[in-house]
């Protein structure tokens, strides 16, 4: 019988501040939510292994800061990433544009890059200002007939909602 | 004492000043090779390595900080000569008791030891980099802050208009009725004055009767839409008959408006719990609104019948009927067509608004079909009794 395979890949979590971004990867590695935000800076590094059919990827997760002060530095952090998970905060619109313009700058750098696209904070079912319609035209936009078309995905880091299938999801397409 | 017995005295302390030094200064060092491993581990570094140390010397980089894996081509690309400097900064690492250490890491090459030769130091910037932190939290929140502000701020002027455009209309409706009460009154008046026989008097009496009900009509209008607005609207549902209130109703408008009204229901009614009151304003709505828009001579028609799991009221008018985009705005608070509005028929927008609330606050919904020259028929779909009963049970 062949040994599964096993490899390391290291993801970067991008998108506007206050987003989710540490919420999703935290939900993931630690199973828990905070309600309570915390601006990121610079970045912060978690592991954990993913299994499929195909084998195991152990992500390194890059959580990246959102504020614009890390744009310039984000080239750096950057290198050597694998693939991407790109979030959008559902109750705010002006957010919906970091999918296009974290997705340019992961590609500039690692063209070969994998993607997910995230639509975080779905629990908030009163607050949320991004159809499906929104989401599927940006979406749509990102595939420009040479990189993969990204998936997108829903999400709540509160409940949980989808979490396991987004990282599940980029694991695949890394193997 | 010496703990090292090979190395001389002066070698000694100045290993250890070296030491002490890095350490105070949270720094540590490494000299690396072209391999991207380590060749000579300085003083301090070790303070930066997650996990035990071990042997240092040696090591690839990526093994030794998880924070350069991935970035081999770049560091590579800085011992070559092709960049001046690789640099991480600010890293955050968490401790387990929840405390964070914020690090710097750098590659710079060597240019007096040799080609490929390169320096890492690793430096512990929490005390800057918590500074930077808070300020950035701040600024976030503020912005967080200002995004839900300005919601509010644009929900506040939502709620300024549609207040203002309520007064309007209220002021508007209540003028019709309050000059038609004014004139009888005045007229009786007058009457009085002159101790005159007065067979005018009972028709004076019912157009003022009239002028009340409506303005009652109106004020009850206005209280559902602000409740429906709010989503408050009450219901107090108990068993009762579809077709007895569409009677009731159907007999109250042609005492009050002599328009013919045609109803086709089944003969042993139609069971089904409710709220009979707002039944029966539902109904008036749809039927008046259907009369507005119907030549005097020409009949509305009203049909009751089940289908499914559904008590369903079609009123039917003979009016020009709508295009789809006024359809599509028809249960819009305010909302009326340019017929309407241009003052041949009277009316305050709100009529539909409410059924269509009322209609759902049941557990039931509206349709419309209608078409230019072909009338419009308005469809109340209202969950039967065994589903009220669920609701109320689950309730």
């Amino acid at each position: 019988m062949l040994d599964k395979l096993v490899i390391q890949k290291k993801i970067c979590m991008l998108g506007p501040f206050a987003v989710g971004k540490t919420s999703l990867v935290r939900r993931f590695t630690e199973g828990r939510f905070d309600d309570k935000y915390l601006s990121t800076i610079g970045v912060k590094i978690s592991r954990k292994p993913v299994s499929t059919e195909s084998g195991t990827v152990n992500l390194i997760l890059w959580d990246l800061a959102g504020s614009e002060e890390y744009n310039g530095l984000q080239a750096n952090y950057l290198q050597g990433a694998a693939g991407g998970i790109v979030v959008c905060d559902l109750t705010r619109p002006e957010t919906l544009k970091g999918w296009e313009y974290y997705t340019r700058r992961l590609r500039q750098i690692n063209p070969a890059a994998r993607l997910v696209l995230v639509a975080n904070k779905a629990d908030l079912v009163e607050a949320r200002a991004l159809s499906e319609d929104d989401l599927r035209r940006a979406a749509a936009a990102l595939s420009d007939g040479t990189a993969d078309a990204p998936s997108y995905l829903l999400t709540s880091a509160k409940n949980g909602e989808n979490i396991q299938d987004v990282f599940h999801l980029l694991a695949e397409r890394l193997l | 004492m010496n703990p090292d017995p090979g190395l001389p005295v002066d070698d000694v302390l100045v290993a250890a000043l070296w030491k002490q030094m890095y350490t105070l200064r949270n720094v540590g060092f490494a000299c690396i090779d072209e391999a991207l491993c380590i060749r000579l581990a300085g003083p301090g570094l070790e303070a930066f390595i997650e996990g035990e140390p071990g042997q240092l010397v040696g090591r690839h980089l990526a093994d030794v900080f998880v924070e350069l894996f991935g970035a081999e081509q770049a560091m590579l690309a800085v011992l070559q000569g092709q960049e001046p400097e690789f640099c991480l900064s600010p890293i955050a690492r968490e401790a387990a008791d929840g405390s964070v250490r914020y690090l710097s890491i750098s590659v710079r090459r060597l240019d007096d030891v040799g080609c490929g030769t390169g320096l890492l130091v690793v430096e512990d910037i929490t005390r800057t980099s918590v500074l930077e932190q808070h300020l950035i939290q701040d600024r976030n929140e503020m912005r967080l802050m200002r995004i839900a502000l300005d919601r509010a701020n644009a929900e506040l002027q939502r709620l300024t208009r549609f207040k203002s455009t309520m007064l309007t209309i209220a002021a508007h409706d209540l003028r019709s009725p309050l000059a038609t009460m004014q004139n009888s009154l005045e007229i009786l008046l007058e009457h009085a004055a002159a101790e005159q026989l007065v067979p005018l008097w009972p028709k004076l009496l019912r157009s003022m009767l009239a002028s009340v009900k409506h303005l009652l009509l109106l004020a009850a209008g206005l209280l559902d839409q602000e409740q429906a607005e709010q989503g408050q609207l009450a219901l107090h549902p108990e068993p009762c008959d579809m077709v007895a209130l569409t009677l009731q109703v159907i007999g109250m408008m042609r005492q009050e408006l002599a328009r013919r009204i045609d109803l086709d229901a089944p003969s042993d009614g139609l069971a089904l719990v409710a709220d009979p009151a707002r039944l029966q304003q539902i109904l008036y709505n749809l039927m008046d609104n259907a009369i507005k828009y119907t030549p005097f001579d020409l009949p509305i028609k009203v049909t009751i019948s089940t289908e499914e799991s559904w008590a369903v009221v079609r009123v039917r008018d003979q009016g020009r009927g709508m295009t789809p985009g006024q359809i599509a705005q028809l249960f819009q608070m305010y909302y009326r067509t340019e017929e309407a509005r241009q003052g041949m028929v009277s009316g305050t927008g709100l009529g539909l608004f409410i059924v269509k609330a009322l209609v759902e606050a049941h557990g039931g919904h509206v349709k419309v079909d209608s078409g230019v020259g072909l009338g419009t028929t308005v469809s109340i779909h209202l969950p039967r009794r065994q589903d009220m009963d669920r609701q109320e049970a689950s309730s």
